[in-house]
């Protein structure tokens, strides 16, 4: 029997706002337990939560990238439990009117075609306090209470664990290129809960629903979820029974291990909160959250390859917003900015490497400035060498790059026709076979005599003048 | 609806984890059966189906939202004075996980 997997994925993404959802506390990260708390967040009688503005317009820009339909109305219920996370008692959130529903994000699938992730719900709500668990007590940190978090809700359309990992990288690049939130999921800024359950290959009923939690790397989440569904079916082929649980990620183990059983369903006792009253969204208000969201990270893509870099080399530059920032500044108004991509990926790159503890390039020392004009000075016609030998000498002098070019004497080489001839001569002579050939019709002895004119000029030429230089000679003897 | 007796009362009360003595009961009970009674007064009227349930006693609107201002927070000394224990700064528990 054919086994298909059935993933579902619920993300809450922390909202990178100056203060929290219902309360003018400030949301930033203070590593001083409870100092950013207002009333509200402890729950102090006769507070009142108040919506923040600018929630709403980041959980309106994702919603709108994800093409859902927009709610007009605000609308917030409370979600009841009893927990020492949540002083209220409750949970502010929207269970009967989310904000966005109905909508999809483009993932590629297994074989890398184009596949249609349905999403159900998107909505707004408050973050818990973080608790700190100890063999006799328990601690709470209310700076996290009340923070405000957008939850996204897939239907289970996915299939497997590289989908399921595309599919959280897909809602990663909508948060953090509409700088809705940073998306780190090292730092919980993101965080997904995984539903996985197996059924024969085309059914349309479900198997018992596991769920996976503690996964806090988009590494973990494939593992983890390959794990699962070996797991259940394996436990179908011997006919045990799939129990419907709640399960970690054991890193350590590389498995899946129960935390609890779901007998039944909880009974939250939803019911609208009636502290706040509904809230028209204008239309005028909804347009300008869209209007004027940051450029978001698949039209950057698409920006980038009309700029003529490759899609990989787009992804490269793009898969850190910063270093995306830096290309921008560092490409505009350049004539050709696959130069400075070429140089940020590869040169820059290996530097922030050696420089190692995850630097990144948020800390690199040379200004964009600086890099756009080492690749002009490359464009200009000076080799590829010459231009990584004024890059390390900025980074080791600190210097600016037009002194690098006059401290290390550098001077373009390309231009030296005389040098190109002697060159071009020289590997004429000495490879007649490769000449011969070119001349009887063998374009790819051409290629070699390329490389071996490269390779004798030992970097100082401009490449592609010294193959048009040579290609002109061979057909002056043809 | 689910018949409101003290049992169900009780039963409630444990799960929400608070304490009552027998006259509360039987005071908040009189209370609940009167309020039961006027819903079914209410559940008399016909042709209800068309109308929405409401959650608000008058269909008020806003517009408002907050702007994302941060005020100061509390200091922290104020948010823990309620606090019956607290250690290095934080609210301190029994034990919530096994």
């Amino acid at each position: 029997m054919n086994i298909e997997a059935v993933i579902g994925i619920e993300i809450h993404v922390e909202l990178k706002t100056k203060s929290k959802m219902f309360s003018a506390a400030p949301n930033a990260f203070s590593k001083t337990p409870n100092t950013n708390v207002a009333p509200l967040d402890m729950a102090f009688p006769g507070t009142m939560p108040v919506v923040n503005r600018q929630a709403v317009v980041h959980g309106i820009r994702v919603a709108y990238a994800l093409h859902m339909e927009i709610a007009r109305t605000l609308n917030f219920d409370r979600k009841n439990y009893f927990y020492a996370d949540l002083p209220k008692g409750f949970q502010i959130t929207q269970r009967f009117h989310p904000l966005g529903k109905e909508g999809y994000v483009t993932i590629f699938d297994l074989q890398n075609q184009p596949k249609k992730i349905a999403i159900e719900r998107l909505h707004l709500e408050e973050d818990t306090c973080k608790q700190l668990h100890f063999r006799d007590y328990s601690l709470l940190d209310y700076n996290r209470a009340g923070v405000p978090l957008l939850e996204i809700v897939s239907y289970p359309d996915i299939h497997n664990g590289v989908e399921a990992v595309r599919y959280i990288e897909a809602i990663r690049n909508i948060v953090v290129y509409s700088r809705a939130s940073d998306g780190k999921m090292e730092e919980g800024s993101l965080r997904c809960d995984v539903n996985v359950s197996i059924r024969p290959q085309g059914a349309s009923f479900f198997g018992p629903k596991v769920e996976l939690k503690n996964l806090n790397s988009l590494k973990n989440i494939q593992t983890a979820i390959d794990y699962e569904i070996a797991r259940q079916s394996q436990c179908l082929a011997s006919g045990m029974a799939i129990v419907q649980d709640t399960r970690r990620y054991d890193e350590a183990k590389g498995k899946t291990v129960s935390m609890r059983l779901k007998t039944e369903a909880i009974d939250y006792k939803y019911f609208p909160e009636p502290n706040i009253l509904p809230i028209v969204l204008s239309e005028a208000m909804i347009e300008e959250a869209i209007a004027t969201c940051p450029e978001l990270y698949e039209a950057k893509k698409e920006r980038y390859e009309r700029m003529g870099l490759t899609p990989s080399q787009a992804s490269v530059l793009l898969s850190d917003p910063a270093m995306a920032s830096y290309f921008e500044a560092a490409s505009e108004g350049s004539e050709n900015p696959k130069t400075v991509a070429n140089l940020l990926i590869v040169e820059v790159n290996a530097y922030l490497n050696k420089t190692g503890n995850g630097a990144n390039i948020s800390r690199f020392p040379l200004p964009p400035v600086s890099l756009k004009r080492i690749a002009a000075y490359r464009e200009d016609g000076y080799t590829h060498q010459q231009c990584v030998e004024i890059l390390e000498y900025c980074l080791r002098e600190k210097a600016r790059p037009e002194d690098a070019l006059v401290a290390l004497g550098i001077t373009k080489a390309d231009n030296d026709e005389e040098a190109i001839a002697a060159v071009v001569e020289t590997v004429l002579a000495a490879n007649p076979q490769s000449v011969s050939d070119f001349q009887a019709g063998k374009d790819r002895a051409l290629s070699f005599l390329v490389g071996q004119a490269v390779k004798a000029a030992k970097g100082t030429l401009n490449p592609s003048v010294l193959a048009k230089a040579l290609r002109e000679r061979l057909n002056q003897e043809k | 609806m689910k018949e409101i007796t003290i049992d169900v009362l009780k039963d409630a009360a444990s799960r929400l984890m608070f304490e009552m003595t027998e006259e509360e009961y039987v005071k908040l009970f009189q209370e609940l059966s009167s309020l039961t009674a006027q819903m079914e007064a209410i559940s008399q009227c016909e042709d209800l189906d068309g109308y929405e349930p409401m959650t608000f006693p008058y269909p008020v609107q806003t517009t408002y939202l907050r702007e994302d201002e941060p005020l100061p927070p509390l200091k922290r000394e104020e948010a823990l004075s309620n606090a019956g224990s607290t250690l290095e700064g934080q609210i301190k528990l029994p034990k919530v996980v096994g």
